[in-house]
């Protein structure tokens, strides 16, 4: 390394601070929640308040399912700043084990986003394993019911808690936390990281 | 000396700090630029396929001009944008024949784009001193699809809504699904920032709204900047190829009306099957049969692969028939993306029966360009290069297939509600694999040790060495 080597080096430094300077602005005018330097923030968190979904007393019988629309505030860059999305969902009743693997501490109840983690279609409830076989091509070891995906039929076992069987799907769709207060399923938050 | 090391050896003059070659190098590259085939004058007479480049450049001409009318009645709001369409459609003076110009010079400005890529991929152009030019021919048919893409949600109709949430929303979030990559959120981010929130809205409208005419825009502005550099001319194209092609366009324009609108944009309600522009449905359907991850990651990869196609293409050959695996790689990505497109269009995808065709089909036709390649230069694997582009395709072959054969659900045969255990149907796929290419090397191995004389007419006989 000669003389000039150094003097090049030195000369090239405040050209990589002038560039480094203006990435963080160039990115807080994209994304506006993010602070100077802040270029590994979390993915901004939508908001809601509790929502009652359904009464367990219309959901007594085992497999027995209600759909809903959860309502939440997404961040949008906007003067508003928020927007609202309804996020559809399921109620279905199982037993406290099936409720166990979905990741629950038990109770007789799993609450879902039904929208598919591939692409964002709204999934649909099949109860029948001959439909399963027919319309998505998927062949059940259980009579169970289970989630199957219309768009490019992605099934999802309820039993083994969300796992994919079949289909395109990266993953068990998105939970909802609940609390059961008397006779209302009362939805609190859904789990962060979905499609809106 | 191997071909490595003659790439290492025309890094050497960057890497022992002689700039100056380098340099030198890139200036040689500069001055055999072309963006709209300007230079290329003397082909421009003999043959029609060197209109393609005036071409583009007259469509995003056309593009620009229209749009920026369209901009006088348009309304960027979630709740206007749709109307204001309807609004051109029905109501302003000749605001359907301004749209329809738009669009269809659109669609336009896209085939002349791939067209052109495809005349440059099969006469060789990317090579030294094209490569530049090859380069920049991609990254303007990626800022065109984009431009594309950004357009299509300013309608706000049920299938740019939708197609907008799963190019935007949903595709970014599968690079969280990539290990240790994941943890920094960036396919979240990446989403957020494109959408301007977490979800499709207004803040998007917005943005896609500025992205959309910022394209056109600045990159005319770029294009008049080299042309006032270079001094030359702008459309090597003689005027009655200029009053044919506009001529086509009024036509198309004045038959194809009115412009397809859609449906309002519903965020409650997917439509089934989820479409986008036509030049994406290939892509939707590669999407819709690989696992999201390999899906994301290999669709990233093609502009890529594409840009560094003069690396791996080294040899001087430029007909196609000298170069018969990269004319073969070719026209199957060509016929690959004809018919993933049509499939779509049929609404056709049955993950479990598909993939392994595709993968046969496309393994054949890489065995032929092998075979082709060693019957015109006698050799098996001409260089390195073609190693690595075989061996690279196959194993993205294997993943393609293999993913779904994987997975622990039985593969139903059609219409029987029977399932065949995955890891069989696996193993069959993999013996038909190895068995159909060493049917094919085995057959030009015994044609060309003349074994096959005897079976065949007189003319297509081997003829003995010397």
């Amino acid at each position: 390394m000669n003389r000039r080597t150094v003097l090049r080096a030195l000369a090239a430094l405040p050209i990589v601070g002038a560039l480094t300077a203006i990435v963080s602005p160039l990115y807080r005018v994209l994304r506006p929640t993010a602070g100077p330097f802040d270029f590994f923030r979390p993915p901004d968190v939508a908001s809601a308040e509790a929502q009652v979904v359904g009464k367990a007393s219309d959901l007594a019988e085992l497999w027995s399912f209600t759909a809903f629309e959860f309502v939440q505030k997404n961040v949008e860059y906007t003067p508003q700043g928020v927007q609202e999305s309804r996020i559809p969902g399921f109620v279905v009743r199982v037993t406290p084990e099936i409720a166990r693997a979905w990741g629950y501490a038990g109770g007789q109840f799993i609450v879902i986003s039904r929208i598919c983690t591939h692409l964002g279609c709204v999934f649909n409830y099949v109860p029948d394993t001959a439909d399963i076989s027919t319309g998505y091509n998927f062949r059940p070891s259980t009579d169970a019911p289970h989630f199957g995906c219309p768009c490019h039929l992605s099934v999802y076992d309820i039993v083994q808690g969300g796992k994919v069987v079949s289909g395109p799907a990266p993953r068990a769709p998105r939970k909802f936390e609940f609390i059961v207060e008397g006779d209302d399923i009362r939805v609190t938050s859904l789990e962060a990281g979905g499609v809106a | 000396m191997s071909r490595v090391s003659k790439l290492a050896a025309s890094l050497k003059p960057l890497l022992a700090g002689q700039p100056e070659k380098a340099i030198k190098e890139l200036r040689d590259r500069l001055d055999h630029f072309d963006l709209f085939d300007e230079t290329k004058t003397e082909q421009a007479r003999g043959n029609p396929l060197y209109i393609l480049g005036p071409m583009v450049y007259v469509f995003w001409l056309v593009v620009t001009v229209s749009g920026a009318l369209l901009m006088i009645y348009y309304v960027p709001t979630t709740t206007d944008a749709f109307n204001s369409i309807l609004h051109i459609q029905d109501t302003v003076f000749l605001g359907w024949f301004i749209r329809g110009l738009h669009k269809y010079a659109a669609d336009a400005l896209i085939i002349a784009l791939a067209l052109r890529l495809y005349r440059m991929y099969f006469n060789a152009e990317y090579k030294k001193p094209g490569e530049l030019a090859w380069i920049v021919g991609i990254l303007v048919l990626v800022m065109a699809m984009g431009s594309g893409i950004t357009g299509y949600l300013l309608i706000w109709n049920q299938r740019a809504f939708w197609a907008t949430k799963v190019v935007f929303g949903v595709a970014p979030t599968y690079i969280d699904f990539v290990p240790l990559l994941g943890e920094l959120n960036l396919g979240k981010t990446i989403s957020q920032v494109l959408l301007g929130g977490a979800a499709v809205g207004q803040a998007t409208l917005t943005r896609f709204y500025s992205v959309h005419y910022g394209i056109s825009l600045i990159g005319l502005a770029l294009v008049e900047i080299y042309f006032y550099k270079t001094r030359l001319k702008r459309l090597n194209l003689r005027w009655r190829s200029l009053a044919v092609i506009m001529g086509l366009l009024l036509l198309v324009t004045f038959i194809f009306q009115p412009v397809e609108m859609g449906r309002r944009a519903n965020p409650l309600q997917t439509p089934l099957p989820i479409l986008s522009d036509w030049y994406f449905l290939g892509l939707y359907q590669q999407l819709k049969y690989m696992p999201p991850a390999p899906a994301i990651l290999s669709q990233g990869a093609m502009p890529v692969l594409a840009m560094i196609l003069p690396l791996l293409d080294r040899r001087r050959e430029r007909r196609p028939g000298d170069r018969p695996f990269f004319t073969i790689v070719g026209v199957t990505a060509l016929v690959t993306w004809i018919v993933f497109s049509i499939l779509i269009i049929a609404n056709v995808a049955d993950i479990n029966r598909d993939p392994p065709i595709i993968t046969h089909v496309l393994l054949a036709a890489l065995a032929i360009g092998i075979l082709w390649e060693r019957k015109r230069w006698g050799r098996f694997v001409p260089s390195i290069w073609h190693f690595m582009a075989y061996s690279m395709t196959i194993t993205f072959l294997f993943v393609f297939n293999m993913t779904y054969a994987m997975r622990e659900a039985p593969v139903m045969i059609a219409g029987t509600g029977f399932g065949v255990p995955a890891w069989l149907v696996w193993l069959l796929e993999l013996l038909a694999l190895a068995g159909l290419v060493n049917t094919l090397f085995f057959a030009e191995e015994a044609y060309a040790r003349g074994i096959l004389n005897r079976f065949l007419p007189g003319r297509f006989q081997m003829k003995k060495a010397g």
